[in-house]
């Protein structure tokens, strides 16, 4: 017996099968590129040198996966036709008797091969003649055709158990033709298998290190603290009180099994300084001051003095006028695993650098404006509410939302109407947005914070803890200390929730910062050496505007602000924040870097 | 001195951070001040601090007030800032009086 292909099967690759061992090769790849234990490098070493021989190895056994994919799910056969039994180059090699009857069979992998010639039967029913010769197949084939010459007149095409069943009466056959390949890729396979579980199931997923527990002594001080993982830079936080020398205790759980990591513990105050407490821990047991000896450890913290920490106004918590505590974003305590939020911007968003407001008709002494906001969602439901600016002014206005998700997040609009402003100044605003129910759920901010960054967005999408007296919406508040720990939060779908929006009013120019230069949003770094380039840094928001100025007030310094007003022996500090943008490398160290100012008259 | 020596009521104090190797080479920013009468500032002298992650605060050169500027830096006011997550921010501050002119 001699075989032939059919014509549609001459080509050794079709596309399928270079899909098909692409697609296994890629999944191979990605269990051992997938696992986040493993240093960068090494796994991109390891992909970059298992690729090619894992695609040439599945190449190689394509084929006969295809086939018998193929002849397992019943793959539909074209006819055979009469110019695959005619043409020279098929029938080369292949004893047909013109005049006879042909039990061809085409086999798996298109090979048509000859299995009897007998004279024709004339009083035969072919059926009946394709049905005996059947019985004697004892190989998984495509299909048995009845030819007569170069005619078919009959064909049978095995039922999905017939296939089953001879694949499995005749796996020898099968298994000797690829017992040595097919032994490799099931090697293989079980590799890629045996990866993607234990990197990707058994191993957790979220950063080796997790906050089990922080203690903190409660006093009038406040500040912000937060645990950032530096391998990965996931966020974890957690709001704290302390005064200066205080010592934070801070209970961390770790992961096992997970390669050396370190986190640094960074307080920050006031939303505009940060200092590291440069407190490292790593998996491999070592630390700054102090070891490793447990899974659980505990980290003090020392409050450093000079950080001067105030008393400000309010507590950790925040009950809004119907008595609801408004709590801050869900921090890591209680936030489920594997979700990830990013890092906030303290500093907001400008939605209009620019508000010009014409006349001043308020008898109010030290007001500047009086706004009205008003909120619209896909619910129809909107609300409005007058409130009455002063310079310096942080507004919170909270607008209930009903029954609102997340797709019908950005169809929520946020309208302010300035009017009334004492001075022709320019106005300044910076609009958080929150909601109420700040449950952590499945979606993920990233996509929304960085569309919040761009100049057409209206609402950015941040939620915080606005501490104020008594929380009433609509407040008005004189101070921008105010704004604390602003986080970013999720919105809850399906549920009746709050947008809470936190403007800052301020007079004076809207940004001062310039030249325009190219941005990146953090964590991204810039990819070459630039200063202050980078918005959206948990510490600080827009690095671009860079000065701030802050004056004495009750023994200690306000927070920084942007524009400022003056009254007699005013003592100000000016501050500059620099940072050097660009990602690390040896080479890239700004030389001669210097500070200085200098003073215009403002126009 | 760049600090303002002619009373203004409104006046826009500018800080610029310069390298001599980054891009853009000079940054600046701005603050605004406004009294209710015109005003000078006077630079309290000795009050330049600077603050990184990596040190503590140390004192900034009186030139910080100055058109020239004073130098800076990561680890010491050498005018090196090196690139990274962890070395490559601070703060430089200075303490300045409102006079305001007589009524």
């Amino acid at each position: 017996m001699k075989d032939r292909r059919t014509s549609g099967d001459t080509a050794p690759w079709s596309t399928a099968e270079f899909t098909f061992a692409f697609a296994v090769a890629g999944l191979i790849i990605a269990s051992v590129v997938v696992p986040p234990g493993w240093p960068f490098w090494v796994r991109v070493a390891v992909a970059i040198l298992a690729f090619p021989a894992t695609v040439a190895v599945v190449a190689r056994l394509a084929p006969i996966l295809i086939a018998t994919t193929r002849f397992l799910a019943g793959w539909p056969l074209k006819p055979l036709q009469e110019e695959d039994l005619t043409s020279e180059e098929q029938l080369e090699g292949v004893e047909l008797e013109p005049t006879a009857w042909n039990i061809v069979a085409v086999e798996l992998d298109g090979h048509l091969t000859v299995l009897e010639s007998f004279p024709p039967l004339s009083d035969a029913d072919p059926a009946l003649v394709l049905q005996d010769a059947r019985q004697r197949v004892t190989r998984p084939v495509r299909s048995l055709r009845l030819v007569h010459g170069t005619s078919e007149i009959a064909a049978w095409h095995p039922p999905l158990w017939r296939r089953l069943s001879l694949v499995w009466r005749l796996r020898d056959t099968v298994h000797r033709r690829t017992h040595r390949l097919g032994a490799i890729i099931a090697g293989i396979a079980a590799l890629g298998a045996g990866f993607i579980i234990v990197f990707a199931v058994v191993l957790p997923s979220e950063s080796p290190f997790q906050i089990e527990e922080l203690v903190w002594p409660g006093n009038e001080a406040s500040k912000f603290i937060y645990v950032a993982n530096i391998s990965d830079r996931s966020l974890l936080s957690r709001t704290v009180s302390a005064s200066a020398n205080d010592e934070l205790l801070v209970r961390i759980r770790l992961a096992p099994g997970r390669a050396p990591a370190s986190f640094r513990l960074r307080t920050l105050l006031r939303a505009a300084r940060a200092h590291s407490s440069s407190v490292f821990v790593s998996s491999a047991n070592q630390t700054v001051g102090k070891s490793l000896k447990t899974s659980f450890d505990e980290v003090a913290v020392k409050v450093p003095p000079e950080l001067r920490l105030r008393a400000v106004p309010g507590s950790t918590m925040l009950r809004n006028a119907a008595g609801e505590v408004v709590r801050v974003l869900p921090d890591a305590l209680s936030r489920p695993r594997g979700l990830l939020v990013e890092r906030p911007s303290l500093g907001g968003h400008f939605i209009d650098t620019q508000i010009r407001v014409s006349r001043a008709t308020s008898a109010d002494k030290g007001q500047i404006a009086e706004a009205t906001f008003s909120c619209r969602d896909t619910t129809q439901f909107a609300r409005s509410q007058p409130v009455r600016v002063f310079n310096g002014s942080v507004v919170l206005c909270r607008v209930p939302l009903r029954n609102w998700g997340p797709r019908t997040l950005p169809s929520v609009t946020l309208r302010l109407n300035v009017s009334q402003a004492r001075t022709t100044n320019d106005l300044n605003l910076v609009v958080l947005a929150r909601s109420r129910e700040a449950s952590p759920l499945t979606t993920r901010l990233t996509a929304r914070l960085e569309r919040a960054y761009s100049p057409k967005q209206s609402l950015l999408f941040i939620s915080g803890r606005v501490l104020s007296q008594d929380g009433l919406p609509g407040a008005v508040w004189q101070d921008d200390p105010l704004i604390e720990d602003v986080n970013v939060g999720l919105l809850s779908p399906g549920k009746d929730g709050s947008l809470i929006a936190v403007m800052k009013f301020v007079v004076g120019p809207s940004t001062g910062w310039r030249p325009d230069r190219p941005i990146t949003v953090w964590p991204k770094p810039a990819p070459y050496l630039t200063f202050n380039a980078i918005i959206g840094t948990p510490h600080y928001g827009d690095e671009r505007a860079f000065y701030k100025v802050s004056t004495v007030a009750k023994g200690g310094w306000t927070a920084a602000l942007d524009n400022l007003w003056v009254h007699e022996g005013d003592k100000l500090k000016l501050e500059v924040f620099y940072e050097n943008s660009a990602a690390y490398r040896p080479a890239q160290v700004a030389r001669n870097t210097r500070s200085r100012c200098r003073c215009r008259q403002w126009q | 001195m760049p600090l303002p020596t002619v009373a203004m009521r409104k006046m826009r104090l500018e800080a610029a951070i310069s390298t001599a190797n980054a891009k853009p080479r000079i940054i600046y920013d701005a603050v605004g001040l406004a009294g209710e009468r015109p005003f000078t500032l006077t630079f309290v002298r000795g009050s330049g601090r600077t603050i990184t992650n990596a040190e503590r605060e140390r004192p900034v050169s009186d030139a910080v007030a100055t058109e020239r500027g004073a130098l800076i830096g990561f680890e010491r006011n050498d005018g090196r800032v090196s690139s990274g997550d962890d070395g490559s921010a601070g703060w430089v501050s200075m303490i300045v009086r409102v006079r305001m002119r007589p009524r």
